[in-house]
């Protein structure tokens, strides 16, 4: 494979479109050019109620043309949690509830059809702004300047709150006990996480999310479960959060940013962390991709040299594959595949 | 001399999970010819171009070797082709991305209608969301299938029952609690409905139906309790796969209108030259394709009579490793490898070949546990295809190809053509007189599609520069004590003796064949070990092709046995790599 653009997974300052999307269509309350805060709320929506069925004639134990007959509810009536919405038997004492509030959508072949109480959805920016589009009826996209750090690992979803540092160096592991009350609504971030503890403190605290460099493998799933937001830096299992990204995080400690966790659907997105800078201003741009060139700091992602950090020497192209020499920050000096790097600058 | 081709020159474009691979086909000396192959990362990330982008890098990268302009400035296809060899006449384009379709089949008997349901519906592009059968006394549906239907509704809704001219009640009560529910739902929530069944219930399903949501009517998979027919709800499944799966990613169309072209699925397009090949070499048995990708693995069977059987399986060599990490045992994947790795550094290293699928290995342990999770997917897909398939053989022995086709990077780019071939053998236990073929130049789906507007330029790539002959593979059913001589062989050359060698059980050797060279075979098996008469010790002649590794005789025994002790099983394996290397 020849030398091709590459991103990079770290910027100390660059421009971001993030794009805030309804889960369902509704109403956008932004406008192309306004400025936003990242606690405003910039569309609304209502989602669907989930219908559920109640099997009657089972319950009742009766056929089911003798349904209709038993009925306690009309269609359109709406119904509490454990309302009888059916019964039979002798002075109907046999009875069928509804497990859920909502509306009795339809009735037919011996089950009752509930629809739930649609559920009211508010975007807010989580990233202060200028709105640079509208995607009618969705969201929008916002425009900002911001120190970012892109990961290799996300749980999915997106939350917004005050970095705090848990760690000294990029290879400390996170403990159970250094995650308390002081990290609720915060973005924590720390070195090494191979505790399923941590993730269970953070649940229980409410932390805002979690930034780590390595992560074991199995917690990931356990992310997912408690619904934490976390985004991985350099690698799964115990792989230290690099130098360059430790250090910009520790500039920015105690700064508001949005993390989101990735997503595959509906189009891919890696997970990231923005970092706004209120106080830049003047001419902005995009950070181009392009390829590697030497005297870039790369970080290598596959064994045996995983998460090391190094300086790119050289770079050879020879029979449609693309050597890299690279110093390690170990001294050491090792001709690495292109498609095994990653830049860091 | 070959026909002379119409001379038109083509872009094969191949947008897979992790590559996009572009190979540019023109007329060389009157014939159509491969001229060159690029590559490039796929961007699948809006923020960096999109699908589009990784097209337009390869096909920079083939610009830089043939030296000819098939971009305009601003990014457009350079269409027709001009006089100088720039610009081309056609784009083929092909991709494994379209999301699968999902489908959930109901049917009123197990063993009849829902089985044959069942089995028209295992498509490779489909993904089965839910089963179920009415079959109790009542036909009564349970309520967590019906909320399973409304709280996360199917693409498709498969219904199937009766034999034709039977009792149309239970459909009708079927169709009118589906269409009860379904008319809750929001327009764009309501899947399709196809029914496969009774045909004396059609008019009652579309009372139901009607105002409601698409239904299509095919043909009964069960006409009788004795006959079956499956291909009307196959293809109707196919097509709704192209409406939907395909024509439906915002991406794959954006896609299609640059290139002008529609887009083809990979594994569709595949099974066409393969069904194509299959005819041609007049196979007695028949021709099976394996696909192992970065996001999954695929098998499809092209037999002389019937139709093509695909499967596919989450299993595979990049973000698919999920699927080998989920099983829970990294056994299933260290008992192919012999560097001693621990459990942890397996599942970590796996981790992270899914979180950064592009990279490539560097170690010989990242080498050998590469081809240890490819050998551990095609072989759980292979089991899965013959599950699927109703074939029950517990040693998962494949007696079924005269010919492997077999593609995807991590066989294309192995590190030795012996290596790629022992992942075949090993995964899919195939055993006989066996042609092994490597699509290394990821050709074949988009001869398929090539072969719609210039069928006679995609003969002669195909014949040309299709396949890689890996060699032909003699490996008997049997076993025999390790050390004693299992099989001896004479191989002919135009009537010469041009090698003889014989095989101790338990090791491999190979005998020297160029390729496209053929040559007569003798074959003497010792008294356990069957070459595929049906009786064993039974000497044999055949003619034989050659390849990268001439004839690979294995007398390791069917079904494969791994040593169990962990140094002995490393050893073997060591050894089988260097035995089949060695020629």
């Amino acid at each position: 494979m020849r030398a091709e653009p590459v991103a990079s997974r770290l910027y100390a300052q660059t421009v971001v479109e993030e794009e805030r999307r309804l889960p369902e269509a509704g109403e956008v309350l932004v406008s192309p050019g306004d400025w936003v805060r990242a606690e405003d709320v910039i569309a609304r929506c209502e989602t669907p109620g989930r219908l559920r069925v109640i099997d009657v004639a089972g319950a009742l134990g009766i056929a089911v043309g003798r349904v209709p007959r038993c009925l306690r509810v009309t269609i359109g009536q709406e119904v509490r949690a454990g309302e009888v919405v059916a019964s039979a038997g002798f002075m109907g004492w046999r009875t069928a509830r509804t497990p859920v509030a909502g509306r009795v959508a339809e009735v037919a072949a011996g089950r009752i059809f509930i629809e739930e109480p649609p559920q009211r959805v508010e975007l807010r920016a989580l990233l202060p702004g200028q709105v640079s589009q509208v995607i009618p009826q969705w969201g929008a996209v916002i425009r900002a300047t911001v120190s970012r750090v892109v990961g290799v690992w996300g749980s999915g979803g997106a939350c917004g709150g005050p970095l705090l540092l848990r760690l000294q160096r990029g290879a400390d592991t996170l403990q159970w006990i250094s995650i308390d009350l002081t990290c609720r609504g915060k973005i924590v971030v720390g070195g090494l996480c191979l505790d399923n503890r941590v993730l269970l403190r953070a649940a229980r605290f409410r932390v805002s999310g979690l930034v780590v460099g390595g992560l074991a493998e199995h917690l990931r799933a356990r992310a997912r479960e408690l619904g934490l937001v976390v985004m991985v830096t350099d690698g799964l299992g115990a792989v230290p959060m690099a130098g360059p990204i430790l250090e910009l995080l520790a500039q920015h400690e105690g700064r508001e940013a949005l993390l989101t966790g990735g997503r595959s659907r509906p189009a891919p997105e890696p997970p990231a962390l923005s970092i706004p800078l209120s106080s830049v201003r003047g001419p902005l741009h995009m950070a181009p991709e392009r390829p590697l060139a030497v005297g870039d700091r790369v970080r290598v992602t596959r064994a045996p040299y995983l998460g090391a950090l190094g300086w790119v020497r050289a770079i050879e192209e020879m029979d449609g594959q693309t050597r890299v020499g690279v110093r390690l920050d170990s001294g050491e000096v090792t001709a690495v595949d292109y498609r095994n790097l990653e830049r860091l600058s | 001399m070959a026909d002379e081709t119409g001379g038109g020159t083509y872009l094969l474009i191949d947008v897979g999970h992790v590559l996009t691979h572009v190979a540019y086909i023109a007329p060389v000396e009157g014939v159509a010819r491969l001229v060159a192959l690029a590559e490039a990362s796929t961007t699948n990330v809006l923020a960096n171009g999109g699908l589009m982008e990784g097209v337009r890098r390869a096909i920079a990268n083939l610009h830089v070797l043939v030296g000819r302009q098939m971009l305009e400035p601003n990014g457009e296809l350079r269409r027709p082709g001009d006089g100088d060899g720039h610009g081309v006449d056609g784009v083929v384009l092909t991709t494994s991305l379209a999301p699968t379709l999902r489908v959930a089949v109901v049917g009123l008997t197990r063993d009849l209608s829902l089985a044959s349901a069942i089995r028209a519906a295992t498509l490779p592009y489909v993904t089965l969301v839910r089963t179920i059968c009415l079959e109790n006394s009542t036909r009564r549906w349970e309520t967590e299938d019906l909320q399973a239907l409304v709280g996360d509704p199917p693409d498709v809704v498969v219904m199937a029952g009766g034999v034709d001219g039977g009792p149309v009640a239970p459909i009708r009560d079927m169709g009118e609690i589906l269409s009860a529910a379904y008319s809750l739902l929001p327009e764009s929530a309501r899947p399709v409905v196809v029914f496969a069944g009774n045909a004396r219930a059609h008019r009652s399903l579309i009372a139901a139906f009607s105002g409601i949501t698409d239904l299509r009517l095919v043909a009964n998979v069960r006409p009788t309790a004795q006959s079956e027919n499956l291909e009307e709800l196959r293809a109707t499944l196919t097509r709704l796969f192209y409406a939907r799966g395909v024509s439906q990613a915002a991406e794959l169309q954006s896609l299609s209108r640059w290139a002008q072209a529609p887009i083809l699925s990979d594994l569709d397009a595949m099974a066409r030259t393969l069904r194509f090949l299959a005819r041609r070499y007049s196979l007695e048995k028949g021709l099976l394709g394996v696909d192992v990708g970065g996001n999954g693995s695929r098998v499809l069977l092209v037999r002389p009579q019937g139709g093509a059987l695909a499967w596919a399986s989450p299993y595979g060599c990049g973000t698919a490793v999920a699927a080998l990490r989920d099983l829970g045992d990294p056994t299933a994947v260290m008992r192919w490898m012999h560097h001693p790795l621990s459990w942890a550094e397996v599942w970590d290293r796996l981790s992270n070949v899914e979180v950064r699928p592009a990279g490539v290995p560097q170690t010989e342990e990242d080498w050998d546990l590469q081809q240890a999770s490819a050998r551990e997917s095609l072989w759980r897909t292979w089991r899965g295809a013959l599950a699927a398939w109703g074939q029950v053989r517990e040693d998962g022995v494949c007696w079924d190809a005269d010919v492997v086709v077999a593609r995807g990077s991590v066989l294309n780019r192995a590190r030795t053509p012996g290596r790629a071939a022992l992942m075949l053998i090993d995964a899919l236990q195939l055993t006989g007189l066996v042609r092994l073929t490597l699509d290394w130049a990821n050709l074949l789906p988009g001869l398929s599609g090539l072969a719609r507007t210039d069928a006679l330029a995609a003969v002669q790539v195909l014949d040309s520069d299709g396949l890689m002959d890996l060699g032909t593979l003699v490996a008997p059913a049997g076993s025999g004590r390790p050390g004693t001589e299992a099989l001896r062989a004479r191989l002919f050359e135009q009537g010469e003796l041009r090698a003889e060698v014989s095989v101790p059980a338990g090791s491999i050797r190979t005998l020297p064949l160029g390729v496209n060279e053929i040559a007569q075979l003798e074959l003497y098996p010792a008294r356990g070990f069957d070459l595929g008469g049906g009786r064993r010790g039974r000497a044999g002649v055949a003619e034989v092709r050659g390849g990268a590794l001439g004839v690979i005789l294995d007398a390791r025994g069917r079904p494969l046995q791994l040593p169990t002790d962990e140094e002995e099983r490393a050893r073997a394996l060591q050894t089988w790599e260097q035995e089949i290397d060695a020629g």
